[in-house]
């Protein structure tokens, strides 16, 4: 999956190190790790989205789609009070919640 | 467990869950992701970007039939046509402000438009100053003539030797009137080259249905006379200063405003119907600081 603006501050390598259980083939790692990867980003988008107009809605997704990273960071400092920390807390919720999933799996006979 | 069941059970897992964040994704937001949908080219989806991640989300094993058929939303993506010398960001964001459908904006719109054309291109416009305003700001634009700037005035003495070889220049023809305010010199040896300017610049607007206008005509028209104003073209960003120098045209015409063959050319709208979606805001330069021309 492509880099996007908030892996600056987003880390998405404990997918592949959490994915590293042993009986799993490499090609299962790497789907599990893309439907990981897009679920984050999918979580996201949505907490950035639901926080601004459906004007500057469009504007961060020309900004992203675009890549300009810091004219999209600009544009949500300047909109959503403590973006930053809102996307770590979604990217962390959403970390510790997979990762009970993946023991739930060691747990399953 | 066994390594199948193992795969299987965190996919299934994982796959329904991601399935429930991103059908309330596309409930919540549908209207600005089908929107970015539209503006991207189908095989720049594909390839990478936000909106190639939201498609190959969706086209997960068991997640195609949850959310909408992104694919058909998209089936028909337009081009987010980008001048060369402005940043797809200026577009896009312009663009974003805009109504889907032509109709003239509300002072919201107005408001933000202004702020997003001062940070491009650092000129201050506004839809209103000093009281008055155009019935619009945001209209279609079409093409007109050459003005007579003098008596006598003819499309060789117009457009200069070197000129005429433009064949698009020459063949728009001259008017058959004057402009609103008439010859832009009493005679050929008084045209300076401001007068020379704001002919080649000009753009004609309906300033009869200024708010206010037939309230106040002698003053309007005065005010109105070589108005500076800033007129974009949304869909490329090309821009170019121009003053006001006739008024029209007629609201039957199907047109908001004209602009000279020049403005036109500058505008990107020079070919084929001759006519295009612009914006048009009132320059506040008091001391007649900022030139004429392409921006």
């Amino acid at each position: 999956m492509k880099k996007y603006f908030y892996h600056d501050i987003v880390d998405v390598t404990w997918i592949e190190e959490a994915l590293d259980i042993g009986d799993l083939s490499k090609t299962e790692k790497a789907e599990l790790a893309q439907i990981a990867q897009l679920h984050l980003h999918d979580a996201i988008l949505d907490v950035i989205l639901s926080e601004l107009s459906e004007r500057d809605k469009k504007v961060f997704l020309a900004n992203m789609h675009y890549d300009i990273n810091e004219k999209t960071w600009k544009h949500l400092n300047e909109n959503i009070d403590k973006i930053e920390g809102k996307i770590i807390k979604i990217a962390e919720d959403l970390k510790t919640e997979l990762k009970k999933d993946l023991a739930d799996a060691k747990g399953v006979k | 467990m066994s390594r199948s069941s193992t795969y299987h059970f965190i996919k299934k897992r994982w796959t329904n869950k991601h399935k429930d964040v991103s059908r309330r994704l596309w409930e919540k937001h549908k209207d600005a992701l089908v929107w970015i949908g539209e503006k991207v080219p189908a095989k720049e989806k594909l390839a990478s970007g936000a909106i190639g991640a939201l498609m190959i989300s969706n086209t997960l094993p068991g997640t195609t039939a949850v959310v909408p058929n992104i694919a058909g939303e998209f089936s028909k993506p337009k081009e987010v046509e980008i001048h060369q010398n402005e940043t797809p960001t200026f577009v896009s964001t312009l663009s974003a402000s805009l109504p889907d459908k032509m109709r003239p904006l509300s002072s919201e719109e107005e408001n933000s438009v202004a702020k997003i054309l001062f940070d491009e291109f650092k000129i201050a416009v506004s839809a209103s100053l000093d009281g008055k305003r155009l019935n619009r700001s945001y209209g279609y634009i079409g093409a007109e003539q050459h003005l007579a700037r003098f008596p006598g005035d003819s499309m060789v003495t117009h457009l200069g030797a070197k000129a005429v070889e433009n064949k698009l220049f020459y063949s728009s023809g001259m008017a058959p009137g004057l402009g609103a305010w008439r010859y832009f010199a009493s005679s050929k040896n008084e045209l300076t080259q401001k007068d020379i300017e704001r002919e080649k610049w000009y753009i004609a607007v309906p300033t009869f249905n200024a708010p206010g206008y037939l309230e106040n005509t002698r003053e309007y028209s005065k005010w109105f006379k070589y108005r500076k104003m800033l007129v974009v073209n949304p869909k490329t960003g090309q821009a170019v200063v121009v003053d006001i120098a006739d008024a029209g045209p007629a609201e039957w015409t199907g047109k908001h405003l004209g602009g000279s063959p020049e403005v036109m050319a500058y505008l990107g709208l020079q070919h084929g119907m001759r006519k295009g979606a612009v914006l048009y805001f009132f320059i506040d330069d008091p001391d007649d600081k900022i030139p004429l021309g392409s921006v």
